[in-house]
């Protein structure tokens, strides 16, 4: 067989296109305020919600290993957070949000300690429990709307800006602020000592252990890790929707259910995949707009379909014609 | 000639993935007859024996049973058409009874061979726990209930692998007597052990096995020891 | 005031009966199949929409709706394991969890899209309204009694047919080690299509009673999920009649917290069960 030496640049073309795709959506992502309207500024705010929450559960479960189903309940802290420090106490915005991040993080302390008392796919269902017993207690604190939740004071919009596009503009920069210190800061975190031990978890969790990876303590890192961006999350649709309750700001659906989808179907244990796969969430949002529940089911048949075809999802197919990864986590040896 | 062996294999060979365990295996058994294989650890017995029940990898070539190709078919169906595995390591359900364990045997079997009275007959020691959880066995008793499993599955072709492992010799010269009774029964067997004096001692014909190709093959008078040490070690 | 509280701990006895149908499902998916299937407790509402059908669209009586609906629900889970769930049953802890959750999400639609978001219920006529006096002061409702009743019966039916039938002999072979039963020749995934059609039967059992004492809709599936799933950590896995023990525990402290403010009832359920795995991780009834 001979080898036909391919000139170097074609065999580096899909990656530069690929990565050219990424720093090109990062551009627009940055000046999308000055290119469009309130309403698609929302709509971008949305997305890179849900981009964030999706990065997140991914690197819970692509890389620790850790299937949780009760992820939402640090965006409806975030959320109850936020109104308590910007309608209760009159802080400020932007100073209310990184705290609510903050208090996602203490919220997560004792959650932690309770559910990795389960294992495998025990903790995949206690952790929904524990979103549960979250969104009941908000539910019942004084001062926060029980039951039935409750609208931040015109006095927090206002602090956003005048004008309504004023304001659709800063949450959207909050929410792109938030989804690129989460993406950074897990990309490097993917490339420090811990991400190595993860992702010699992911590979073979026998060689980690024997490696002497503290399997226990990196999850538990990766799992607290998740909470402050979840909560960050939470108080920035908090304060777009000027809404919080219960079952909406705790919402299984939106923060859990969508987002596994996301993940599924973009790829699981990927950089790449939670950003495919919320293009592709919208994508189909869009598409079935008018189809009422029938886009949930598409999206349920998708992912089964995805889970027994390819379960590294669009991503692992996509990665193969393009040969290494366009967001590279891993450390490779050095050129010479 | 052909025609009355049991099992005939030609060709073939196994793969764990990319990994080749077997290169090119020819093999035969006749009914009555005792074959052994011999092998280093790692020269690929056991992969040999459980891919003759479709149970490792995945195999190429040809295996015949009666003259019928079964490579292929899946475990369930080849055991039910007469080969039983003794698998390394007893691998009994522990919580299980012992009667529960035989039962199984018979249950995925011919059920036109060895009834579980025979077997208690050829067993007594076993008869006395048949209510016991074969976890709470000692290691020979454990390793008679395996045989027993298989045997009541009424196979005409046996395979044992290594069934001395970790017994005391006179377990061991209790589990090796039982095997010319069976033979006289007209069973095939193949026994793989590393204890090559053993196997030799029993068996009619033997293989040895190097890194997964067959290294020598005959009646164990006809070869030296210095022949069967480097057939079993390698020229290194 | 005693009366008051042998009421309400009699009450949370007999709902643990209602738990406990739900768990047992359950229970035997993860003890024989290790399958943690998210969409256990959307079956069970799957189920109850067909009682409904039977019952409404074809006007038959609820007794012979649900005699039809067990080998529905049974052929329904043998199906669902040989079609799609054997595929992921041994890939790992990923696959089966997110293929149960795909299903739980389409099934929770499918109804939604087939019979609207309204709440449904069945009629059981006198069963329903029957009450018996125990004591001076002290009631039981018929219906929750015989539930509890049914629940004890199909506990004792299911743990005789695993620990004393040759069936059940293969149903644990195949649990404890499935590749050594493969090895023997047993056809696992046959086993396991069984089991999930022993779990489509309970189900089937499950929504009849669920139906009769209370609502569902569509999306009711993952609150019985949740139950099941606390149900039979609280009992510890393997063995049956722990199930009954972590559902009376959990019925009971419903309904203690349920009689001092009715809002609290599912927070204090839940509150048990995080309480219990701080402190015995390995459930209340784990043998050894
Ligand atoms: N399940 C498996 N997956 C991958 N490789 C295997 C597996 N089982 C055995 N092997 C490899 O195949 C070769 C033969 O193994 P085996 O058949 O167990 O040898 P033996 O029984 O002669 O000791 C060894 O190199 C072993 O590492
Ligand atoms: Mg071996």
């Amino acid at each position: 067989m001979t080898d036909l030496p391919l000139p170097p640049t074609s065999r580096h073309a899909p990656v530069v296109f690929g990565r050219t795709i990424v720093i090109a959506l990062v551009a627009l992502a940055v000046s999308a305020p000055w290119l469009t309207d309130a309403n698609a500024l929302q709509l971008g705010t949305q997305f890179l919600c849900l981009l964030t929450v999706a990065l997140m559960w991914n690197l819970l479960a692509g890389y620790a290993d850790i299937l949780s189903l009760g992820q939402h309940m640090f965006i409806g802290v975030g959320a109850y957070a936020f109104y308590g420090l910007a309608a209760n106490l009159s802080v400020m915005p932007h100073i209310a949000i990184p705290l609510a991040g903050i208090i996602a993080l203490l919220a997560a302390l004792p959650v932690v300690f309770v559910v990795f008392r389960l294992r495998a796919a025990y903790l995949a269902v206690g952790t929904w429990v524990v979103a549960e017993v979250f969104m009941l207690v908000a539910g019942r604190i004084p001062g926060f709307g029980l039951g039935t939740g409750t609208s931040l004071p015109l006095s927090t919009a206002k602090a956003m800006g005048a004008t309504a596009l004023d304001r659709a503009v800063s949450i959207y920069l909050l929410a792109l602020a938030v989804a690129l210190v989460a993406w950074l800061g897990t990309w490097m975190l993917l490339r420090s000592r811990h991400g190595i031990a993860l992702m010699a978890i992911r590979d073979n969790e026998e060689a980690a252990s024997s490696l002497g990876v503290n399997l226990i303590r990196t999850r538990l890192g990766v799992f607290l890790w998740t909470a402050p961006f979840l909560g960050m999350v939470g108080a920035i649709t908090a304060l777009q929707k000027m809404r919080i309750s219960p079952t909406a700001s705790f919402g299984f659906l939106d923060w859990t259910v969508f987002v596994i989808f996301i993940v599924v179907i973009g790829g699981i244990g990927s950089l790449e995949g939670p950003l495919i796969g919320t293009i592709v969430y919208f994508a189909l949002r869009y598409a079935l707009s008018d189809y009422g529940t029938w886009y949930l089911i598409v999206l349920g048949g998708v992912s089964v379909a995805v889970m027994l075809v390819e379960p590294r999802g669009l991503w692992a197919l996509l990665r193969r014609w393009i040969g290494e990864d366009v967001i590279p986590v891993s450390h490779r040896a050095p050129k010479q | 000639m052909q025609n009355d062996e049991l099992l005939q294999v030609a060709g073939m060979s196994a793969f764990y993935g990319q990994f080749r365990a077997l290169t090119e295996i020819d093999f035969s058994v006749a009914p009555g007859e005792i074959v052994a294989v011999i092998g280093a650890n790692g020269a690929g017995k056991s992969t040999f024996l459980r891919s003759l029940i479709n149970h490792a990898g995945t195999a190429t070539g040809s295996v015949r049973f009666h003259g019928t190709e079964i490579l292929g078919k899946s475990t369930a169906e080849i055991i039910n058409r007469g080969i039983m595995l003794v698998p390394e390591g007893r691998r009994l359900f522990p919580s299980l009874t012992v009667d529960e364990n035989l039962r199984l045997g018979w249950e995925v079997g011919r059920r036109d061979g060895m009834t579980a009275d025979e077997y208690f007959s050829i067993f007594p020691a076993i008869a006395g726990l048949r209510k016991r959880p074969a976890g709470a066995l000692s290691g020979g008793q454990q390793q008679m209930v395996a045989f027993g499993r298989a045997l009541l599955a009424s196979p005409q072709l046996l395979l044992c692998d290594e069934i001395s492992l970790g017994l005391a010799p006179l377990v061991v010269d209790e589990l090796y007597a039982v095997l010319p009774k069976l033979r006289d029964r007209g069973l095939g067997i193949v026994i793989v052990e590393q204890d090559i004096r053993r196997a030799l001692k029993v068996a009619d014909r033997f293989y040895c096995l190097l890194e997964g190709r067959v290294s020598l093959t005959g009646r164990p008078g006809e070869y030296t020891r210095a022949d069967v040490s480097h057939a079993y070690f390698g020229s290194h | 005031m005693s009366e008051f509280y042998i009421n309400v701990v009699l009450q949370g006895v007999l709902l643990g009966g209602l738990y406990a149908l739900f768990a047992i499902g359950l229970a035997l998916s993860v003890g024989i199949v290790r399958l943690v299937n998210i969409a256990h407790g959307d079956l069970i509402i799957l189920a109850s929409y067909v009682l409904v059908v039977l019952t409404q669209s074809f006007g038959l009586p609820l007794w012979l709706s649900f005699l039809i609906l067990v080998p529905l629900m049974a052929g329904f889970g043998y199906v669902l394991q040989q079609g799609l769930l054997r595929h992921v049953t041994d890939k790992g802890m990923l696959p089966p969890l997110l293929v149960t959750f795909g299903l739980s999400v389409i099934i929770q639609n499918g109804l939604l899209e087939g019979f609207g978001a309204d709440t449904r219920s069945f009629s059981g006529g006198a069963l329903q309204t029957s009450t018996w006096q125990l004591a001076e002061g002290i009631y039981v409702g018929a219906l929750p009694a015989l539930t509890l009743l049914v629940a004890v019966v199909l506990i004792f039916a299911i743990d005789r047919l695993i620990y004393g039938s040759h069936f059940g002999a293969r149903l644990r072979a195949v649990s404890e080690a499935p590749a050594t039963a493969a090895l023997v020749g047993l056809r696992v995934n046959r086993v396991h299509a069984l089991a999930l059609a022993l779990v489509g039967a309970t189900t089937a059992v499950a929504a009849l009673f669920m139906g009769l004492r209370m609502n569902f809709d569509p999306l009711s599936g993952p609150g019985r999920l949740i139950i099941a799933f606390e149900v039979i950590v609280l009992g510890g896995l393997g063995n049956l009649w722990g199930i009954l023990a972590g559902a009376i525990l959990l019925g009971v402290a419903q309904s203690v917290a349920g009689a001092i403010d009715v809002r609290l009832q599912v927070l204090a359920g839940h509150l048990v069960f995080l309480l219990i795995i701080l402190l015995r991780p390995q459930g209340l009834f784990q043998r050894s």
